[in-house]
């Protein structure tokens, strides 16, 4: 039961986000499993660099910088990737894809991009511990703090939320001109550097998960805010928007 | 996070061969006891016994019950009774016996779904403890249709090995295994609303119902798959017997009559709790009666020119499957009824009942100050030959002939027989108690004998070997007398019987067995170095034992043609002899040096010329063919599979976490659901509407 209750919590969210944002869209769906991919491939390396250092291997805080370093390179990767595509489709007959229902929605490319990374992150981060939960037992035998399962659900769903953001963040920072190619990145690197350092804070054997989990989701409404100050809302524009 | 990303970066690492070991969550919610014995289901016509667990395993909240009043105080708690479901009953192994577990059983009902004994410390060991029956083998024995009265010769028995249990039962026998128990136990058991311990016994056996069912599914191939999945297998190893190679009479030549005299002991014994790579017990049955055996049959060797003169043949024969309804002794029986005894050449004129002179039984050895000589029947037995077993030896007491006999294979001798010939079994078993308080259990282990194991050495004069000596020399007088006629004394160098005792009660890899055999054989003891010999159910096919070759090496060693040994014949004709002779085995060895005669300067190894054959044991059930498996004519024990056997401790989650846990995952989920559903119908956010890409 305690494993059904964490799933719930880490992918109820993210479940419904799904539903109601990607699952009707083909091209989204694409966007998100590739941007999976390539968070597949910022882990692969990091953990070449972590097998490659053979001292640190114990060092969680050595590591820990330098993949946060490979994810977000790699998301400017995919960003090109994405631009090439763009410009690759408008060279096409847009007419023709226009009238399919095709049309290429940079924010929505974004988002989808952004949730993908953030999916397959939260997965990683739980399914180990989704699996070991199973069995009979909790936690806590050897005297570790029993709000563990808890902790580790509700950091996933941050985790996924998160990246969601910070992709939506990233890619429309960098397509505006001027100061914002360079604030937004730097934003959404520094964001992802404090959230994965703050976690570190959980190694010890009683660790108070509350530090890490109010500031990450705190750093998610800034994130929230910061997303619709770029996307242009301000008061108004929300008040129209709604009615 | 530290776990976490570790986890993570084990998925990757798979990759890599020398990856060091991460740490798993797994690793620190449960706490595993790796030394703990088990009890396993076994099948026969009718019924099934043992003990049987969920394939996933049996879980409950543990309960640790120590002394009586702990017990009393349990059973009428209904308020603990009744918060939870499932109880797993941790309890003293000193109160293990048939009323506690009945009371138990009845008064938990579903809700017990394992139990785990356990041994405080070795000093704590009950004083007796055998889960046998009170009379031991009573289903096939040569008493059964008969109206004497029926002697409880193994008063202390409980029973409870034959019977049937719905849940798996474990046994933990070191106390650093029972002290971390305690202290699991103490730390999470204080009131109701911390998580409270639990523990998860996982004993799943592949076989059920009874042997006919068992036995049928394993033939069952399903046509998709090609190999069949087999489910259980019979009880057997090898009947084993040898003789001075001298005497074998071949075709056409006759065997006179009453000329065989038969020497049997057993190799097999069972216990309820067993673990594959720990001591199986069985000290006082049967190792001190095989090692007796096999001194007897070096004496024999050693006086081999005297025996040789008459006529009779003296064949020492050893039994594996008695423990459980005689099933070798019932198929050494068939084999002989058939024709088939000696096997292996058909020009070996065979042994029939009316060759067969006596039998002689070595059972249930322990180290008393008296010994008993039970025989049966009395219009046969040779009372000159007891008489003279008496006087040299004062310490054997005759049993009157009209007393039952003790659980021993000359049982099923006389019954196939019809009681044709006399049968003397020694044994430490008076008028009506066998005198073993640890009988058929794993407690019958070398400090019954009063042998310190740790330091026994190679060579080391214990107590019980000195007691063997005395035992076996005077013996294979009485035995040389009667035959040869012939007043001698006859000396055992103490040095062997040492030997033996090492070799088979506390490492099999040992010196004697690599001076018996080639380097091939020799290497095949490698892997039970420090393993003593071990006294379990054997089954069919037979898995690795090394019991089989020490017997078969050992015994063909001792009475091996002692004229052979000076022919000095080189390892090649050794080989080439080997081809030829089919009736005689040819063993190039480095050879024993207490075994050889003082005069034998060889230094590079010899060919030993012995006589030995090896029969598989199984129950002639499984032999004959669409024999029915619920017939009771032959015992038709079989043992199940298993696979993966584990006993784990952990904190069960106590109601509440549970429950909040997944009210709150239900409502983060239902809530976002609605929230975004609404988003969609009633505002026009374009990154949820359907229609655009």
């Amino acid at each position: 039961m305690e494993c059904a209750g964490c799933t719930l919590i880490a992918f109820g969210v993210p479940f419904s986000m799904f539903v109601f944002t990607i699952a009707h869209h083909p091209f989204r769906i694409i966007i998100a499993m590739t941007s999976a991919f390539f968070w597949l491939i910022s882990l692969l390396l990091s953990s070449l660099l972590w097998f490659a250092v053979v001292p640190l291997r114990n060092q969680l805080a050595f590591a820990v910088p330098f993949t946060v370093l490979f994810q977000e390179i790699f998301r400017y990767l995919f960003y090109r990737l994405i631009k090439k595509a763009e410009f690759a489709l408008q060279k096409a007959q847009m007419q023709e894809l226009t009238a399919k229902g095709m049309v290429f929605d940079r924010f929505a490319v974004a988002y989808a991009s952004g949730y993908g990374f953030g999916l397959i992150s939260g997965t990683f981060a739980i399914v180990n511990v989704l699996s070991d939960m199973t069995g009979p037992g909790t936690i806590g035998i050897f005297g570790h703090s029993p709000d563990f399962f808890i902790a580790t659900a509700f950091l996933a769903l941050c985790i996924i939320l998160l990246n969601t953001f910070w992709g939506v963040i990233f890619y429309t920072s960098l397509d505006k001109d001027g100061i914002h190619r360079f604030i937004g990145p730097a934003i959404v690197v520094f964001t992802h550097m404090l959230f994965s350092c703050m976690t570190l804070l959980n190694r010890k054997s009683t660790p108070t998960y509350s530090i890490s989990i109010v500031i990450g989701y705190v750093l998610l409404v800034g994130m929230v805010i910061y997303t619709l100050i770029l996307r242009g809302f301000n008061i108004n524009n929300i008040r129209q928007r709604l009615n | 996070m530290r776990l976490l990303f570790l986890l993570a970066s084990f998925y990757l690492q798979n990759v890599f061969v020398f990856c060091s070991q991460p740490k798993r969550v797994v690793d620190q919610m449960y706490v595993s006891f790796d030394h703990a014995r088990y009890c396993v289901r076994r099948l026969n016509g009718t019924h099934e016994i043992g003990c049987q667990s969920a394939i996933r395993g049996n879980s409950g909240r543990m309960f640790m019950i120590d002394n009586d009043k702990e017990f009393n105080s349990y059973l009428n708690d209904n308020k603990t009774m009744n918060s939870f479901d499932a109880f797993i009953i941790v309890l003293n192994v000193n109160l293990f016996d048939s009323n506690h577990i009945d009371r138990l059983m009845k008064r938990l009902d579903t809700k017990l779904n394992g139990l785990l004994l356990y041994l405080k410390s070795k000093s704590a060991r009950p004083l007796d403890f055998s889960p046998d029956d009170q009379c031991p083998n009573h289903r096939n024995s040569f008493y059964l249709n008969q109206t004497t009265e029926t002697i409880n010769w193994n008063r202390r028995g409980t029973g409870l090995f034959f019977r049937s249990f719905p849940f798996p039962i474990m046994l933990i026998e070191e106390e650093d295994d029972y002290q971390r128990l305690l202290k699991f136990y103490q730390q999470f058991s204080n009131g109701q609303s911390t998580p409270a311990c639990g523990l998860e016994l996982k004993t799943f056996q592949s076989a059920a119902h009874t042997t006919k069912t068992c036995m049928r599914r394993n033939d069952i191939s399903h046509s998709l798959i090609d190999f069949q999945e087999t489910f259980c297998d019979p009880i057997g190893g090898l009947n084993i017997y040898s003789k001075l190679p001298q005497s074998i009479t071949i075709v056409p030549d006759q065997r006179p009559l009453k000329s065989v005299i038969l020497i049997l002991a057993s190799t097999d014994s069972f216990q309820m709790f067993l673990e594959t790579k720990r001591p199986t017990g069985g000290s006082q049955q049967p190792a001190t009666a095989l090692i007796t055996f096999l001194a007897l049959a070096h004496l024999i060797g050693q006086e081999q020119d005297e025996l040789t003169k008459q006529n009779k043949e003296i064949i020492f024969v050893t039994l594996d499957g008695d423990a459980m309804d005689y099933s070798a002794s019932y198929k050494f029986m068939f084999d002989m009824n058939n024709g088939n005894f000696p096997s292996g050449n058909k020009n070996e004129r065979p042994i029939e009942t009316k060759h067969i002179h006596s039998i002689i039984e070595f059972q249930s050895l322990s180290m008393n100050s008296e010994l008993w000589l039970h025989s049966y029947p009395s219009k046969l037995i040779d009372q000159n030959f007891i008489d003279s077993l008496i006087k040299n030896n004062r310490k054997i007491n005759q049993i009157p002939t009209g007393t039952p006999l003790p659980p021993a294979s000359s049982q099923i001798f006389l019954q196939q027989t019809s009681s044709s010939f006399p049968a003397y079994i020694l044994a430490s078993i008076n008028q009506n108690q066998i005198l073993n308080r640890y009988y058929h259990s794993f407690f019958d282990d070398p400090s019954t004998l009063s042998i310190n194991i740790s330091t026994l050495e190679y060579n080391t004069t214990t107590q019980v070997s000195q007691w063997i000596k005395q035992i076996v020399e005077p013996f294979a007088q009485t035995l040389i007398e009667s035959l040869v006629g012939v007043n001698k004394t006859v000396h055992i160098k103490q040095e062997i019987i040492n030997n033996l005792v090492y070799c088979i009660l506390k490492n099999m890899n040992c010196p004697l067995i690599h001076n018996v055999t080639n380097q091939s054989v020799g290497n095949t003891f490698q892997p039970f170095d420090q393993t003593s010999m071990p006294f379990s159910i054997n089954t069919y096919p037979t898995s690795i034992t090394p019991t089989f070759p020490f017997i078969q090496y050992v015994l063909g060693y001792f009475l091996r043609d002692r004229s052979f040994d000076l022919q000095n014949l080189p390892e090649k004709s050794c080989k080439e002899r080997a081809y030829k002779d089919n009736f005689c085995s040819y063993t190039f060895v480095d050879g024993y040096l207490p075994s050889m005669n003082s005069n034998n300067t060889l230094s590079s190894g010899y060919c030993v010329r012995s006589y030995l054959r090896s029969v598989q044991s199984i129950s002639p059930a499984f032999i004959i063919p669409n024999y029915d498996l619920s017939k009771t004519e032959y015992p038709t024990w079989t043992e199940s599979r298993w696979t993966t056997i584990s006993l784990r401790l952990f904190l069960i989650p106590t109601r509440t976490h549970e429950i909040v846990t997944l009210i709150i995952g239900m409502m983060l989920t239902s809530i976002s659901f609605f929230f975004l559903c609404f988003l969609r119908y009633y505002t026009k956010v374009s990154l949820l509407q359907p229609s655009s890409s």
